[in-house]
């Protein structure tokens, strides 16, 4: 009796292995990517132009996200006679999961990519050219006049396009209009870095209501600060706006030192030493954003698609640009996002037929889109009537936004600059003038 | 007489003062190891806006239960856990015969070489994952296996878990001899003696080794994300990730803790059901012969 049950459960071991190894394991069909992760793993011949081909899209898209993309692929799916795209989204740990998988000569058709890792990818061949294909193309989001002259940077390389851009989203400044009103500060054409510290400082409030430098200012009793920083917005925003740079044009240098960044380092340290700034770790605890939304900080940069002016609901919230440098320049960071193709794919025209469509429905969808003729104030209130009031200011933003200067090894470069120049700068009290003498020749080093 | 039962009542005394003492510092100590749960458990019952809240509310009022129907609901967490039964179930299954076997096979055969391949074995647990990681990613390619939840369970059969190995050896070596060798003489095949002599001797480290495997697939992060490409074969941890949010999609947290709790409980319940053979396995020595 003892043998019969060893040996079913010995046969059950090995049913059950079995269907590990042969099936999906929940019942599912294999699909046509189903025999392996490749590209080409497809189980239809491209060459039957009768037959639709499935490509494999990857994205970091969150469940609300991914809900809304999902609506977008089945309307392009419905009406694409080439392919069928199955979108496998995960914001878990998304660029471990893409370079193994791209390393490991697999992974999905098409993918999102962050700029950084767009140029390195563009630099190694990773994604597949597309600049060819581009200029062949008649559709919409094919025609390269139409896009942003910075909106390509990171996924260009000697003249070649490796990936089409699909958001464009500069920092702006959030506003608390009900305390600005209360605290008498309008924003208007002359504003400036000057003129952004004095409301800072009458936004600092304490329990009592009284505002930072007024006599008796408690600063033990805070109840709302004027601004909010932790690293974010990027410290390279003020440089520009002072008319400094960090990385030079031709890649040759990395220009820290020079007065005009100076500018813009002391500022970020004189907003922390000045008060109107959380301490860092006040931050940690009540939350970054959430201190703004909470009404505990009065005025967040944040970018064009975070859309607190709809989702903050406890007092009005407006867009407004950042403020200019002390020489009136503007000057704002623009956060840009791609979709490239694996240069493995078997399927490279469904890929890229699947990636300009998928682009041109994007560009609908999100705030902003990198091109001209969707991006005019008046076309997206049209597509996003809710935040009309945001729009002018998010357009105007565009225009003066720039991305940072990524090449293939700038998380070498950015690892340094982060870690041993602004993370003491932000946490522990590091003076920007003993710092960047320091820290410049290794930021040259990796420039090398 | 009297001394002698003042010093008896004194000690009595002393010995409380102790135990008192021995309770506080364990109550405090067991508070502390637990405010993270009960972190977890209070932001699971909060909503999104509350969690932050200053000051922090311990107690969340109102408890929002609904979000345990809600974040399950968000996704397909019942395909999702499916999903981690079975690669635990073949997982751990797989894990405890092929290292049973090659533990005994290190522990009561001499072949040239042991000690070396024993050493090499060991050492492999010097190298980090990350070093391995894509090597073995593409060995899974070539076989064209990856997306499914072969790569996850079938490198369970390669004996895969040096330290589970090292554990289980010292067990068999402390088994005495001559079982084995009374078993010989009755003329038992290997088999036979193997898993009706010697398996019987360790059940304990096989017991603990099955929990510690239970663990390790039921939580695995990495191997599911590299692995696995289509959500209807994702699993608990990897689902568990949906609520980080994205672009412009601010985390959820109140429903991230909810699933991190229903990870949790599985592991919490086979721990404290197996807790004596999992003492028993970590503490045990052998017999004597």
């Amino acid at each position: 009796m003892k043998r019969i049950s060893i040996l079913c459960t010995a046969l059950l071991i090995v049913a059950l292995l079995f269907t590990a190894c042969t099936t999906t394991g929940t019942g599912d069909v294999k699909g046509s990517t189903d025999t392996s992760n490749t590209p080409a793993a497809g189980n239809k011949d491209q060459g039957k132009s009768s037959e639709k081909v499935e490509i494999k899209l990857s994205t970091w898209a969150g469940s609300e996200e991914a809900a809304e993309l999902q609506a977008i692929i089945d309307r392009l799916n419905a009406s694409s006679d080439t392919y069928i795209i199955t979108q496998d989204s995960n914001p878990a740990d998304y660029e471990t999961r893409l370079t193994t998988q791209l390393s490991g000569s697999a992974g999905p058709d098409l993918f999102w990519v962050s700029a950084a890792r767009g140029a390195q990818f563009a630099a190694r061949g990773v994604m597949l050219d597309i600049t060819d294909r581009l200029s062949k193309s008649d559709k919409p989001a094919a025609n390269l006049d139409d896009y942003y002259e910075s909106a390509f940077g990171p996924f260009k390389v000697d003249g070649k396009i490796y990936a089409l851009p699909w958001i464009m989203q500069p920092v702006v400044l959030y506003v608390n209009q009900d305390a600005l009103d209360k605290a008498g500060i309008v924003i208007d054409e002359n504003w400036n870095w000057d003129r952004f510290m004095e409301a800072a400082k009458k936004l600092t409030v304490d329990k009592n209501g009284k505002s930072l430098g007024e006599s008796g200012f408690d600063k033990n009793n805070i109840v709302q600060w004027g601004f909010t920083l932790n690293g974010w917005p990027p410290v390279q925003m003020f440089i520009w706006q002072a008319g400094g740079e960090v990385i030079a044009e031709d890649f040759s240098s990395s220009p820290i030192d020079t007065p005009e960044a100076m500018k813009g380092f002391k500022f970020y340290r004189e907003l922390i030493d000045s008060g109107v700034v959380p301490s860092q770790q006040t931050i940690r605890d009540r939350g970054f954003d959430q201190m703004f939304r909470d009404g505990q900080v009065a005025m967040f940069m944040g970018g064009a698609a975070d859309s607190l002016d709809t989702r903050v609901e406890n007092f009005k919230c407006v867009v407004r640009e950042v403020p200019a440098g002390p020489n009136g320049t503007k000057a704002t960071f623009v956060d840009l996002l791609g979709m490239g193709i694996n240069a493995k794919t078997k399927y490279p025209d469904a890929a890229f037929e699947a990636l300009v469509d998928l682009a041109e429905e994007i560009h609908k969808w999100k705030v902003m889109p990198p091109r001209k003729s969707i991006g005019s104030t008046e076309n997206m209130i049209s597509l996003h009537p809710e935040r009309k009031d945001a729009f002018p200011a998010i357009v105007n933003s565009l225009s003066y936004s720039k991305p940072y200067r990524f090449y293939q090894d700038y998380p070498d470069w950015d690892t340094i600059f982060w870690n041993q120049l602004m993370d003491p700068i932000i946490n522990s009290d590091g003076n920007p003038e003993e710092l960047v003498p320091k820290v410049k020749p290794l930021l040259d080093e990796t420039l090398k | 007489m009297g001394s002698s039962v003042a010093v008896i009542q004194s000690k009595s005394r002393k010995e409380k003062m102790m135990d008192f003492i021995v309770y506080i510092v364990l109550i405090t100590v067991s508070a502390i190891v637990l405010i993270p749960l009960f972190w977890m458990i209070s932001t699971a019952l909060k909503s999104n806006a509350d969690i932050y809240a200053w000051p922090p509310e311990w107690i969340p009022k109102p408890a929002h239960w609904e979000n345990f129907r809600n974040a399950w609901n968000a996704m397909p967490f019942s395909t999702f856990l499916l999903n981690s039964l079975f690669i635990v179930v073949l997982g751990v299954t797989a894990e405890v015969i092929s290292e049973t076997v090659v533990a005994y096979g290190f522990a009561r055969y001499s072949f040239p070489g042991k000690n070396l391949i024993f050493i090499i074995l060991l050492s492999t647990m010097m190298l980090p994952s990350h070093v391995t990681l894509i090597p073995t990613y593409i060995i899974w390619n070539r076989l064209g296996l990856l997306g499914e939840f072969d790569p996850l369970v079938l490198r369970a059969w390669t004996a895969w878990g040096p330290f589970y190995i090292f554990l289980m050896r010292q067990f068999f070596m402390g088994v005495p001899k001559e079982l084995d060798d009374a078993a010989d003489i009755d003329g038992a095949p290997l088999v036979q003696k193997f898993v009706k002599i010697m398996l019987p001797q360790i059940r304990p480290i096989i017991v603990a080794i099955a929990i510690f495997a239970f663990r390790g697939y039921f939580n695995e992060f990495q191997g599911p994300l590299i692995y696995l490409s289509d959500k209807s074969k994702y699993t608990m941890t990897l689902g568990m990730y949906f609520f980080m949010g994205g672009v412009n999609e601010p985390p959820k947290w109140n429903y991230l803790m909810v699933i991190a709790l229903v990870i949790t409980l599985p592991s919490l319940i086979l721990y404290f059901s197996a807790q004596k053979y999992f003492i028993e396995g970590i503490t045990f020595s052998g017999l004597k012969s």
